[in-house]
């Protein structure tokens, strides 16, 4: 036995309720996806769709909790499953709901599921961001497009918990203003004073009344004090990159920045061993990184 | 000066000319009874260069798409017969630029079939040598055995209607006497025993000769003419043509895939049949391909570069066979 | 414990007793190709070639794998007369239902006649399905793996491909072995090193070994390690494979890669795998299947965008997988040096070659190989490792507060 306190587990450990058989069932099998209904489904843009789903086993959505920033795999029987991150709020406890954005073979077979239809879920999986560390400082959410999704339960989570941050700002781009997911929402948040929302869009457009520029610039713009501050950034790779840089170059540091990162992803469960970057897994490890973690992975993002 | 001298002197020239980034050609591997493909890209490294009978790989293969690195490279390259006719076939679909090659061609008396070697004996063999037609092995306990070169070549090799290279810039020293080929047809008895066969028992045949497949695409790798690489149909998701499941079924539906699409480029070189992990006798059905296309079309694919594949043109006055 | 012996000529009668109560699977030569296939009265188990083409681990981790069948239909809504449904219309469209069942065989079986280094590759893969270290715990391989006897035979005569023994095996090892076979004269010197290898060897015709026959085992396993070449040093590997990430070595050496999977699908530790559904009309299946890094599309992304597009970045990935990223994670190599990497790569990779070049510190030359072989057997001098099936206690859970700041 490793001295170092790890070990195997075995089948009994497992049924005796081993805390690391956590997605599906508890005891049993964790490719074992839970099967869901669609309860409401919601054009947000063009080609993103929300989902809210609730689980058919009464027990389990009753227990079902999951930590801010941790992912699902959402799958469909015939076509496959593919990872999506949780975006309803922790406490909602009615349903589970996950954004997704039409791409290829599942999302297109997720895009055309009606109210009523069955799904498969594996959840909750991952790391979640490090919300309880986090408390006493301020939160710099920089987003863009689908992006929103992987941030957004840490977002309401946070807003939740309003009082133990020391202040929140989420800024957050689109191509366009009918690619805003989650206008709902937006529209509560802009009604908030406890909370600094700037949003932007590429180009100009008749009627738009908020900023305009891309992400990056947008941020620099802003000029955002690094002190006692996390910046998390999320969207598509190459805004993560201008934004990561336009983090360095704000002063803030590589402790200090966060984003979450999208693979090809299979098992969900860190044994299928695909989507590592370098010793870590996206799925067990991830999908949250800190900046600092990230640069000591070999270059494959 | 031997045809290996020859090899190195033409990629000295070649790499310190600036004509090629590298030039591929073959090396000893391991142990004397290994060779592998080298690749030089210093002139001074050329003596590592070596040709004997073991230099069985079909180096055309490292033109292919995404092969070449950096991408867009000047590349020299060995051909024997056989490996120049794959490349004559890519060069008659354009699918490789001849402006950026430097093709060497060795003229070849046949080629060691090391697993008729290794089936002499369940020790390793770890020395190979060959001179005056006769094959010396040494295993690792040190017992050493003797063969007639003949005796243990390649089965294509015994068929081999296109000793020297169809398409060459450069050849290594005198080419070798080319068979008749005007007046003989080519040899397909390999093929007989499968032929005699019914329908079922083919079918049963095929499907035990799959079964041990592992889909690991060594075969499709290493066959220059199978040229789609990440798109192939073999893997494709959108839409799912072949299942990723392995068993006797989806292993013979993958093998003949592989077997229709590579068919009218293929010249039967053996280098899938070579490259198998587990010995699958994949030779047997792609000569079973060219037979057919030679009864109907009399085309033998990759010899001629001004011809196009026989399956990429429809020409009317086609003649079929009997 | 007491050494047995079997002689040669009851090891068919030995192999049928176990078949039986369970599948036996030997290595067996079928048209000249050494492959484990299950065993039956009448065949012969090939021992004088020392390594099958294949490694066994495809009886315990499947190379496909069934685990979930489901089917959909269109089910009635619910017909239990309390309370009336909201409108006529809505109690009379069926809703979509999904009947999903999962699937886990695990037939007892035993292997014989693997070496050491298969067996070794086992336990590698126990890390990763036994959820070692906090991670996820696999039911499909696990109830296999438990299922499974490991009956392993001492490699007399190592091939020069082996390098079991700078990896901290051995060609006697017996990490992950039920019970170890020793050829000695007219038969086996027979070890058993846990309750599994105990039940296994529970026959009639193994009786004490004699002290000449122990002392035979005993000089063959010395003998054996000693023909074992150490090709590299294995210190500093990891760090230096780091330091090296992004080295210019990685292109040289793969230049004769041609990407293909046969040395994942050989190596007795390599377990990558996919998962894919199909589905004919409205019945299905999930299933599992090998995949390989090497492939091209194993990390393409739905949007195109693929991390290791480049050949290079794919062959690094395997290197430092095995000798970086696994033993980051399990505190253990992914490797156990039997060499069939080697032996099968259509361009001959050597895997003793890469880790030689790229593992050696970032602007030194690499040593050339070291022809002198260990002295000793590495694996003798270390702590036996964990026999399968550990009493384990609750592994530590990763940090359910997510990330540490």
């Amino acid at each position: 036995m490793a001295d170092n306190g790890k070990t195997r587990l075995t089948a009994a450990d497992v049924v005796a309720g081993a805390s690391t058989a956590r997605a599906g069932k508890l005891g049993g099998n964790p490719y074992l996806p839970e099967i869901a209904t669609a309860i409401e489904i919601i054009q947000e843009t063009p080609n993103i769709k929300t989902l809210r789903l609730r689980f058919d086993d009464p027990a389990v959505q009753e227990s079902f909790s999951f930590l801010p920033g941790q992912v699902g795999q959402l799958g469909i029987f015939g076509v496959g499953e593919s990872t999506f991150a949780i975006t309803s709020k922790p406490s909602e406890k009615e349903f589970i709901q996950f954004s997704v954005m039409k791409a290829g073979e599942v999302t297109k077979a997720i895009h055309n599921l009606s109210e009523g239809d069955k799904v498969g879920i594996r959840a909750p999986m991952g790391c979640g961001f490090p919300v309880e560390a986090w408390k006493g400082q301020r939160i710099l959410y920089v987003m863009g497009g689908i992006g929103s999704a992987a941030l957004k339960a840490t977002i309401e989570y946070t807003l939740e918990h309003r009082s133990d941050y020391a202040g929140i700002t989420i800024l957050y781009g689109a191509t366009a203003p009918e690619n805003f997911t989650y206008q709902a929402d937006i529209d509560d948040w802009q009604k908030r004073d406890d909370l600094e929302l700037v949003l932007t869009i590429d180009r100009d457009c008749d009627g738009w009344q908020c900023d305009v520029g891309l992400v990056p610039h947008v941020l620099e713009r802003m000029n955002p004090d690094p002190a006692n501050t996390i910046a998390i950034t999320c969207g598509p790779p190459i805004m993560i990159k201008f934004a990561l840089m336009s983090f360095q170059k704000l002063g803030f540091t590589d402790e200090q920045t966060y984003t979450t990162l999208e693979k090809r992803m299979k098992c969900g469960i860190g044994i299928c061993g695909r989507c590592n970057v370098g010793p870590k897994y996206v799925c067990v490890d991830g999908p949250v990184f800190s900046l600092a973690e990230l640069k000591e992975l070999p270059d494959e993002l | 000066m031997s045809r290996q001298d020859h090899i190195r002197e033409f990629a000295a020239a070649a790499l310190r000319d600036g004509r090629v980034d590298y030039f591929i050609g073959w090396k000893q591997g391991h142990n004397s009874s290994e060779v592998v493909p080298a690749f030089v890209k210093d002139p001074a490294e050329v003596e590592q260069l070596v040709w004997n009978e073991l230099c069985h790989h079909n180096l055309v293969t490292f033109l292919k798409r995404n092969m070449p690195d950096p991408a867009g490279a000047k590349i020299g390259v060995c051909v024997k017969g056989c490996d120049s006719r794959t490349l004559v076939a890519l060069l008659q679909e354009e699918l490789v630029d001849k402006d950026t090659l430097y093709v060497v061609g060795v003229p070849c008396d046949g080629i060691v079939d090391r697993r008729k070697l290794e089936k002499e004996s369940a020790d390793e063999l770890v020395a190979i040598s060959c001179s005056d037609g006769k094959v010396s092995v040494t295993t690792r306990q040190g017992s050493g055995k003797e063969f007639a070169k003949d005796s243990v070549l390649l089965d294509v090799c015994g068929r081999c209607r296109y000793p020297n290279a169809v398409y060459a810039d450069d050849t290594a020293g005198p080419p070798v006497e080319e068979p008749d080929r005007k007046h003989a047809e080519p040899d397909w008895s390999d093929v007989a025993d499968y032929e005699n066969l019914s329908d079922d028992d083919k079918q049963a045949l095929l499907e035990q000769i799959y079964s041990t497949c592992v889909r690991c695409f060594a075969c499709i790798n290493v066959c220059p003419v199978c040229f789609c690489w990440d798109k192939c149909v073999n893997r494709s998701r959108q839409p799912e043509l072949v299942s990723q499941k392995v068993g006797p079924k989806e292993n013979l539906l993958f093998q003949m895939v592989h077997m229709f699409h590579v068919a009218g480029r293929c010249p039967s070189c053996g280098a899938c049949d070579r490259a198998c992990p587990v010995e699958i006798p994949l030779y047997l059905l792609h000569r079973k391909m060219n037979k057919e296309i030679y009864d109907m079309f009399r085309f033998e694919p990759g010899t001629k570069l001004d011809e196009k594949p026989v399956f990429q043109v429809f020409d009317l006055t086609d003649q079929f066979g009997d | 414990m007491a050494i047995k012996y079997l002689s040669a000529d009851q090891l068919p009668a030995f192999l049928s007793s176990l078949a039986e109560k369970t599948r036996v699977v030997a290595p067996i030569k079928t048209d000249g190709v050494v492959q484990f296939q299950p065993w039956a009265a009448g065949k012969d188990v090939e021992l004088d070639v020392l390594l099958a083409k294949q490694s066994p681990k495809e009886f315990v981790f499947l190379q496909s794998e069934t685990f979930l069948k489901f089917g959909y239909s269109m089910a009635p809504a619910a017909e239990d007369g309390e309370g009336e449904a909201e409108s006529a219309s809505e109690s009379a469209i069926p809703c979509e239902t999904v009947d999903v069942e999962a699937l886990n065989e695990a037939p007892a079986q035993v292997i014989f006649g693997l070496r050491p280094c298969d067996a070794r590759g086992f336990v590698q893969m126990d890390n990763v399905f036994g959820g070692y270290g906090g991670f996820y715990f696999d039911p499909l391989y696990s109830a296999r793996r438990e299922a499974t006897t490991l009956l392993a035979v001492t490699c007399r005569e190592p091939r020069s491909t082996c390098f079991c023994t700078a990896i901290g095996g051995c060609p006697a090892g017996h990490e992950g072995v039920d019970a170890l076979f020793t050829q000695v004269k007219d038969g086996f010197a027979v070890e058993t090193f846990t309750e599994k290898g105990e039940a296994a060897t529970a026959f009639a015709g193994l009786g004490d070994a004699s002290d000449a026959q122990e002392s035979e085992a005993a000089e063959v396993k010395l003998q054996a390690t000693g023909k074992v070449d150490v090709p590299f040093a294995l210190e500093g590997i990891r760090d230096n494979l780091h330091d090296n990430i992004g080295g210019e070595g990685w292109h040289d050496l793969c230049m004769r890669c041609i990407s293909c999977g046969t040395c994942t699908y050989v190596c007795p530790n390599c377990y990558c795998f996919s998962i894919n559904d199909e589905l004919v009309e409205s019945t299905g299946e999930r299933y599992r299947v090998w995949d390989n890094c090497f492939n091209p599309l194993y990390t393409e992304e739905t949007s195109g965008h693929n991390p290791r597009a480049a050949k290079s970045n794919r062959f690094r990935n395997r290197f430092s997988h095995k000798f970086w990223y696994y033993p980051d994670k399990y505190d253990s190599l992914l490797c156990s040096g039997c060499g069939r990497c080697i032996m099968h790569c259509p361009t001959r990779i050597d895997i003793r070659e890469v880790l030689r070049v790229m593992g050696t510190p970032v602007g030194t030359t690499p040593a050339q190989a070291i022809a002198a072989p260990a002295a000793e057997c590495a694996a003798e001098s270390t702590a036996a490792p964990p026999a399968l099936p550990v009493e384990a206690t609750r592994a530590a859970p990763a940090s359910p507060d997510g990330k540490e700041a």
